[in-house]
């Protein structure tokens, strides 16, 4: 057997299953939030998911560990786009300038890269330097993703400056820093962080957003008006859902918002439609992602794979948690899209490069590096 | 890896699994606890959903001549918070569109009902006044409520289908119900082209009924219907029309059809049937007729069909065309029953057989053919089963399969008797007579175009089977062309064209299922019969006022297919053939004997 082959048979496929599930679920989702209006959207998302799993299938094959040297870079210039974000080339969508137009080629959200390759260059840090001092380890984890959480939280994504805090606690808690760093970490952040940020680095409907998250019924065609529709599409969904395409949906009808029914609310599209039986079903396929990234992640060969997957699994844990959250009123509402099911092609394509790697990290777990 | 790792992965995945555990359990709640409450919330209408109507598509005949379309109109709405003077605008609104003035004011005065209280305090907002109103109509209302500066009233859009040609053609048109919706005809088996797609808008509003522009909805534009083209030429329909019409105001028959077609590709030229209705007034027109009759009653052939028999004896090489048969002089007893001519005939040619449509000779063919060769000519000429014309009801009419024959049917079933068909079906055998054999599926419908212009679907000429070789087909034509130049149909005859056909004349089944003394006579035939441009049948169904000896196919309905013939072969601009001397214009012209 060929070298190649090994590799191609060997990959991770309760992952790669789930993968393709969802992306392809992901398309049917788009499609049945936007078929009434227009066809641009599901072709659209239909043909990042190809290219995305063309991306999946590349990464996985080639070893994660020839990913270290374009991690700084990547890091840099993502850093770099989201600075371009606040001149004139940023675009606006809802209130946050978050996109990057590239002429000729489309929009992109340098957040989302900036994600990714921070994960990257934060393992490589971990894994390089096990000796220095927890305290010293921290610091100069916190100088290097300050800055880019900082810029985030500014453009206002929220959201995304969210991504960073559970991906940041997990890669120093599978790291080896000492619990008691973690939770006096925790307590700081809750104590003196968390309101400084709602007072001064929040916007004010960002702050409304998490006041109405207690109370929806407040304001019903205020802050809580998307979330309570969101609720009513869930919940009359029922167990069964009202089915594919079927007609007078609140979707089909927009009670929620149609500039974000097939970004950030398509779960409640999807509870309208497949009710909780579909629900469950999604959720469950999650979790068979989310559980073989983990196995991955504890069969790995090395610590640097050992991190970034356990990077990976919270970044889309945190995302599939908060926007989940967000849509049944358990979470305060944040802009972060489903991974996989949400439209949208930056992330898609970002998502399939690191679920690759993950592949690629149980690809090559057997064999010993350098 | 170290076990210190594995551990911590553990610690995450519990989390993780915790995490899912309490969506879960949220869903649950939402979903299956609340459900009920989430159903009512989606439901209490807060949008309102306006329909963007679509127009229905035309129905046009081959050149493009409207047959059936839709004429906008509109629906005058009251606002009833919005009135001011009621007597004023029961006033306008009464004179115009010719309603009763109490009946208008009480309507103005509707209240609101809902579900939750019943009859309210406050006004309707949503009264319909009149449906269906003329855009002048409407217009001339708008005038006069804008200067005596009344409020309340606006106009949306509706529409109505109208029939421009009235009675012409109106069971191949057919019709449609109240809400617009095709029941008969091509209005019904093109509905889903015709119909096209209403658009819609979600409104949402306010407490106070304003739009929300900030919760501006979906919007989807409607999708006007497609068009139909039918292959009927409305001009030579027309020839058709006025020819069965007077005829009928002369025989005032139970029934009447005529039915022409192209013989090569089975298109469907002219269509028509008596008793007729107004497709654009149906309440005022009885059920029975709005029946199509060319697809939906069935007869027995009679004697039309003997040419079934002779051409299946001629394929066999039972027979040539210059065999003689005996015709026992009038009379032949076979198997007990008598079987007896109109004259009394010795010996003929299979061809004579047919010039004289003889009873005796065509059934002594038949029992050369046999039960089962006989039997399947039949079915090869498509008897017994539908055409596949796009109309709907159509029937497929009896033929009983040999084993279900008596010991006499061999004899009876050759001359058109104990078996049943439609006038389609004998007009699309005849055709296959006059092509060289083949059997064409009957086509009504030439093309569906979307409102662009755009062909949607596209109907191509559809051969069924070669019922007979071209060579025997050949055959009966000549032998066809002798029954109108010296046989019983003489009547047929136009000036200047040969035409070949056959007479029939069939006795009624009455209702005990004797015969009766009513006849159902048809004439069919093509023309010219070197190269046949049409063919067609006449059928009149029970013609009052004549004695029995002239109610017969050659002397009812071959004068009117005569009539018919000469005007289309001038509309179609045939040239006429040098040979052919007609014997016809004396006959075709002339009255039928009056008892």
């Amino acid at each position: 057997m060929t070298p190649f082959l090994r590799k191609l048979l060997g990959m991770n496929w309760p992952l790669v299953a789930s993968v393709l599930f969802l992306s392809i679920f992901g398309v049917v989702a788009v499609y049945s939030t936007t078929y009434f209006k227009t066809d641009e959207y599901w072709h659209r998302q239909a043909i990042w998911v190809a290219l995305g799993l063309g991306v999946f299938l590349a990464t996985s094959l080639i070893d994660y560990r020839w990913v270290r040297w374009a991690s700084l870079p990547l890091y840099l210039i993502s850093v770099a786009a989201i600075i371009l974000t606040y001149t004139s080339l940023g675009e606006e969508h809802g209130g946050a300038k978050c996109w990057l137009r590239i002429p000729g080629v489309g929009t992109f959200q340098p957040s989302q890269l900036c994600v990714i390759s921070g994960v990257v260059v934060l393992a490589l840090f971990l894994s390089y330097f096990r000796r220095l001092p927890p305290l010293l380890k921290l610091s100069l984890v916190g100088v290097i993703i300050g800055g880019p959480m900082a810029l985030i939280l500014k453009q206002p994504d929220f959201g995304m400056t969210m991504v960073w805090v559970p991906v940041v606690i997990t890669l120093i808690f599978i790291a080896g820093v000492p619990k008691r760093y973690l939770i006096a970490l925790l307590i700081f952040g809750m104590g003196i962080a968390l309101p400084l940020a709602m007072n001064f680095g929040l916007k004010d409907y960002q702050r409304k957003r998490i006041v109405t998250f207690f109370d929806p019924a407040i304001d019903p065609h205020g802050s809580g008006w998307a979330i309570n529709q969101s609720m009513i599409a869930i919940g009359s969904g029922g167990l069964n859902g009202k089915g594919f395409k079927a007609p007078n949906t609140q979707i089909e009808q927009g009670f929620l918002p149609g500039t974000t029914v097939h970004t950030d609310y398509i779960f409640s599209a999807i509870g309208e439609q497949w009710g909780f039986l579909g629900g469950v079903l999604l959720l469950g396929v999650f979790t068979v992602l989310l559980l073989s990234c983990l196995f991955t992640a504890s069969q790995s060969a090395d610590e640097f794979g050992l991190l970034i997957t356990a990077g990976f699994t919270t970044q889309i844990f945190f995302h599939v948690y908060q926007n989940i959250g967000m849509t049944v009123a358990l979470m305060p509402i944040t802009g972060l899209p489903l991974p996989l099911i949400s439209y949208g092609g930056t992330f898609v394509i970002m998502l399939m490069f690191s679920l690759g790697l993950v592949n690629s990290v149980w690809i090559h777990r057997k064999v010993v590096p350098e | 890896m170290s076990g210190g790792a594995s551990k911590r992965i553990f610690v995450v995945s519990l989390l993780l699994g915790l995490a899912f555990t309490g969506f879960s359990w949220r869903l649950i709640y939402l979903q299956v606890g609340r459900h009920e409450y989430y159903l009512a919330k989606a439901e209490e209408k807060h949008v309102a959903r306006k329909p963007i109507h679509a127009r229905r598509g035309m129905i046009q005949d081959v050149n493009g001549e409207v047959l059936a379309q839709d004429e906008p109109m509109k629906v005058v709405v009251a606002d009833g918070s919005l009135l001011q003077n009621h007597e004023a605008v029961a006033e306008v609104l009464s004179s115009e569109l010719a309603m009763d003035r109490g009946s208008v004011l009480a309507k103005l005065k509707t209240r609101r009902v809902s579900k939750e209280k019943g009859v309210e305090a406050d006004p309707s907002r949503y009264i319909v006044i009149h449906r269906k109103v003329p855009e002048d109509v409407a217009g001339r209302i708008e005038a006069r409520l804008s200067q005596g500066r009344l409020r309340g009233v606006r106009f949306e859009p509706d529409s109505d289908r109208v029939y421009p040609n009235g009675q012409l053609l109106c069971h191949v048109v057919g019709y449609v119900n109240g809400e617009g919706k095709g029941v008969e005809g091509i209005e019904r088996n093109f509905e889903m082209f015709l119909k096209g797609q209403d658009g819609f808008r979600f409104i949402e509003r306010d407490r106070r009924g304003a739009e929300l522009m900030m919760f501006r909805r979906q919007e989807r534009p409607a999708h006007n219907g497609d068009n139909v083209r039918l292959t009927v030429d409305l001009g030579f329909q027309q020839i058709v029309e006025r020819e069965l019409e007077d005829a009928c105001k002369y025989y005032k028959p139970k029934m009447a059809v005529a039915v022409f077609m192209r013989p090569q590709t089975g298109e469907v030229l002219a269509m028509a049937n008596r008793p007729g209705f107004d497709p654009g007034d149906i309440e005022k027109s009885p059920m029975d007729a709005r029946r199509n009759r060319a697809i939906t009653d069935m007869v027995e052939p009679g004697s039309t069909f003997k040419i079934v028999t002779t051409a299946a004896a001629l394929q066999q090489k039972l027979v040539n065309i210059d065999t003689t048969i005996f015709c026992e002089n009038g009379h032949f007893l076979y198997a007990g029953t008598m079987l007896k001519d109109h004259h009394n005939y010795g010996d003929l040619s299979v061809g004579d057989i047919l010039v004289k449509s003889s009873n005796i000779g065509v059934a002594k063919l038949g029992l050369q053919l046999g039960d089962h060769r006989l039997y399947e000519y039949i079915r090869r000429f498509g008897f017994g089963e539908r055409t596949g014309i796009n109309l709907p009801g159509e029937i497929a009419a009896t033929v009983h399969p040999p084993h279900r024959w008596t010991k006499i049917s061999v004899t009876h079933v050759p001359m058109g008797h104990e078996v049943t068909a439609t006038p389609l079906q004998v007009v699309a055998a005849m055709a296959a007579v006059a092509n060289g054999g083949k059997l064409m599926m009957p086509q009504i419908v030439r093309e569906v175009t979307d409102s662009e212009g755009n062909v949607v679907r596209g109907f191509e000429p559809t051969e069924v089977r070669q019922a007979i070789t071209p060579q025997v087909s050949a055959t009966v034509r000549g032998a066809l062309v002798d029954v109108v130049k010296r046989g019983t149909a003489k009547a047929a005859a136009v000036k200047g064209f040969t035409v070949a056909g056959k007479t029939g004349t069939a006795q009624k089944l009455g209702a005990n299922g004797t015969y009766e003394h009513k006849y159902v006579v048809s004439f069919v035939g093509f023309m010219p019969a070197e190269d046949p441009q049409f063919v067609g049948l006449v059928m009149i169904d029970d013609a009052q006022g004549i004695p029995s000896n002239t109610n017969t196919g050659g002397g009812v309905c071959a004068p009117i297919f005569s009539k018919i013939a000469d005007k289309a072969a001038r509309y179609l601009n045939l040239t006429p053939s040098s040979e052919s001397s007609g014997s016809g214009p004396s006959m075709a012209h002339s009255e039928p004997i009056r008892k």
